[in-house]
């Protein structure tokens, strides 16, 4: 990196802290905090919630794995995009008409309020364990990128940078600074992917070289076999449904819609814009793969694709480049900040407190959790430099083992079944994630032998020898734990959850105000000019049309990529047809009554 | 040299980043000026409120 390349970073980030402090003048009250104020438009949505969306992980995780693995990468975004057009058009509404800020929040309306304490605690905890992934991203690459290699001060200047950003300005500063940042990082993306593209010849020469040197699955979008295959995107296909649906950082930001149908849009927006970008951290993986093989970290190969080819192009380059995935990270960092914030301010300390806590308290309680969130993502960090897992994997199992559930009791039961109660819905969450836990326990030797072989002397001899005898039996299907994790942990949930609500009272009935929010509301949102008019099932005809693409769509590609084994060969042209299917149908349908 | 299907794509993302450029710039004006005008007409009805409590009507 040439001092130009640092000037240009160390402007960037005096110019963004500069809007920061500006923009949280808006904050007037907690709603400006966490929400902004309910005053988000399309466009702003779909920047912020793309930017809280995109970070390091996509550009350096992703491209990494398709360096290792190949493009079927890809369907972790564009499985995410379809779900965020479903949940645009069919959740996201209905969440947005009950004026709630976090997911706990629609639990307490639907379960009560200790469902709320549990999975707000819950969810803090995951967020600061992501953000711990993220910082271990962005410490790695910027070692490798600046050559100064100690890992514990990158780790220090990326938390306290985005601690900062997010305490101080709260949701405005995040809508506003992901807006920027969201540029930004497009500008990085823009300048990587054709100096990528050039240094291998161009893509039908990389395309040609991938099938000449023995990497023709790195080729398949829906490939039969390896880890990242037709079951994989089955399994993200789940995950994904459940990050646009239930992920707290995701939702808050649509929730800061002005109105039902703008956070539709937004949602929907999204989806649309990230489905060709995908290309431009996936391709250059694969370029690396023939510019430098060898890596067994793969999230080395994008931070050093970048030392190599960028600067020799124009100087200065590298520090705009720099500025995007500093960009993708802080935006990303500083949503799930405030999201940590939120949840253990809103969800947690409001409930447990018996009296009304004052602003000042409340503003105490904002920090002390933007701490405790930053001490967790350190530490998470820390280990991760030791476990050489790779960003992707990470946070695959995390996601497999404990979120999984959550979608389940949240929006399968919560928002569709009026008989599930709140004993079903904890014993389901607790269940689900347990036996997400005990797949990799169980399946994986590493973890087996860690973590259970210890146990196994202070267990009685028959249960010592069947619990052997079944890891023995089950270990060779550890290349497939990441899918088989999540299903495993939400066909749980899905049993269990109602089968405690059926055996448990019924309890005071708490469904309404969920089953009501699916009709639009009749009146207006945060002004005058805005009407709720966004109906659940549309009333004009392009409205049908669309929301019968999106749903025919998603079956068809479910329906394609199940069956994948029976016609490899078009497999990922009706996949991907499909996935054209949903987006259109989503833009249909938000632009029409 | 390029090929088109590199060109496709960067063009895509050039037409993508010169869109959300532009309309965000717009729409953050336009809270702003509706922030501004809710703040104005607060402050315009905080002395009517004060007068009324005095009087007691």
């Amino acid at each position: 990196m040439t001092g130009l390349d640092y000037s240009i970073v160390i402007i960037f980030l005096v110019v963004m802290a500069g809007g920061g402090f500006t923009v949280s003048r808006l904050i007037k009250d907690s709603d400006d905090f966490f929400v902004a104020g309910r005053e988000l438009t399309p466009f702003i949505l779909c920047a912020t919630i793309t930017a809280t969306n995109l970070s390091m992980f996509h550009f350096i995780g992703f491209g990494g794995t398709a360096y290792q693995n190949g493009v079927s990468i890809i369907w972790q975004n564009w499985t995410g995009d379809m779900a965020l057009v479903l949940s645009g058009v069919l959740i996201i509404p209905l969440m947005r008409r009950l004026r709630i800020r976090s997911v706990p929040e629609l639990l307490q309306i639907r379960y009560g309020s200790g469902l709320r304490v549990l999975i707000g605690l819950f969810w803090a905890l995951r967020l600061s364990v992501y953000l711990g992934i993220l910082l271990y991203l962005a410490a790695t690459a910027a070692g490798v990128v600046t050559g100064y290699k100690n890992y514990a001060v990158w780790l220090m200047a990326f938390s306290l940078i985005s601690i900062l950003y997010s305490v101080v300005g709260g949701a405005w500063a995040v809508a506003l600074m992901d807006s920027v940042q969201f540029v930004f990082m497009l500008l990085g993306a823009l300048i990587t992917f054709p100096i990528a593209m050039a240094a291998v010849g161009g893509l039908p020469n990389l395309i040609q070289w991938l099938n000449e040197s023995g990497h023709s699955n790195h080729l398949r979008f829906v490939p039969q076999h390896g880890e990242f295959n037709w079951l994989f995107i089955m399994a993200i296909t789940l995950l994904s449904i459940k990050w646009a649906t239930v992920d707290q950082a995701i939702l808050q930001r649509a929730f800061g819609a002005r109105t039902p149908r703008m956070a539709a849009k937004g949602m929907v927006l999204a989806g649309i814009i990230t489905t060709p970008f995908a290309f431009f951290w996936i391709l250059p993986g694969l370029a690396a793969t023939k510019l430098s093989p060898g890596f067994t970290n793969p999230d080395l190969a994008i931070p050093t694709l970048l030392t190599t080819q960028i600067p020799g192009v124009l100087t200065g380059l590298l520090g705009v480049v720099l500025c995007g995935l500093i960009a993708a990270q802080i935006s990303t960092i500083t949503a799930d900040v405030n999201s940590v914030a939120t949840l253990l301010t809103s969800d947690v300390y409001r409930l447990m407190r018996r009296t009304v806590p004052t602003q000042r308290e409340l503003v105490i309680v904002v920090r002390i959790s933007s701490l405790l969130c930053g001490i967790l993502m350190l530490v998470m960090a820390w280990y991760l430099q030791f476990s050489g897992a790779g960003a992707v994997r990470a946070n695959l199992a995390m996601v497999g083992i404990l979120d999984m559930p959550l979608f389940v009791v949240t929006i399968i039961y919560g928002l569709f079944w009026k008989r599930a109660n709140w004993q079903g819905a904890t014993a389901g969450f607790i269940i689900g994630g347990t036996v997400g836990i005990l797949c990799y326990v169980l399946i994986d030797p590493k973890h087996f032998n860690t973590y259970l072989a210890p146990l196994l002397s202070v267990l009685p001899a028959g249960l010592t020898a069947s619990l052997t005898d079944w890891h023995g039996s089950v270990s060779q299907y550890k290349k497939n734990l990441l899918s088989i994790a999540p299903i495993a942990s939400s066909l749980t949930a899905l049993v269990v959850c109602p089968v405690v609500s059926l055996l448990t009272p019924k309890g005071e009935p708490r469904h309404e105000a969920i089953w009501a929010s699916r009709h639009t509301s009749g009146g207006t949102e945060s002004l005058e000019t805005d009407v709720d008019d966004f109906h659940f099932i549309p009333r004009s005809l392009p409205g049908k049309i669309g929301l019968a693409a999106i749903l025919l769509g998603f079956a068809g590609f479910v329906l394609s990529t199940i069956t994948t084994p029976l016609h490899p060969g078009s497999a990922a042209a009706i996949a991907i047809t499909c996935m054209i299917a949903v987006l259109g149908g989503g833009l249909l349908r938000v632009y029409s009554k | 040299m390029h090929d088109w299907m590199t060109i496709t794509i960067e063009v895509v993302g050039i037409v993508i980043l010169c869109v959300w450029t532009v309309v965000p710039i717009r729409e953050f004006g336009q809270i702003l000026r509706r922030i501004r005008a809710a703040e104005d007409k607060a402050s315009r009805e905080q002395p009517a409120v004060k007068a009324t409590e005095t009087t007691g009507n």
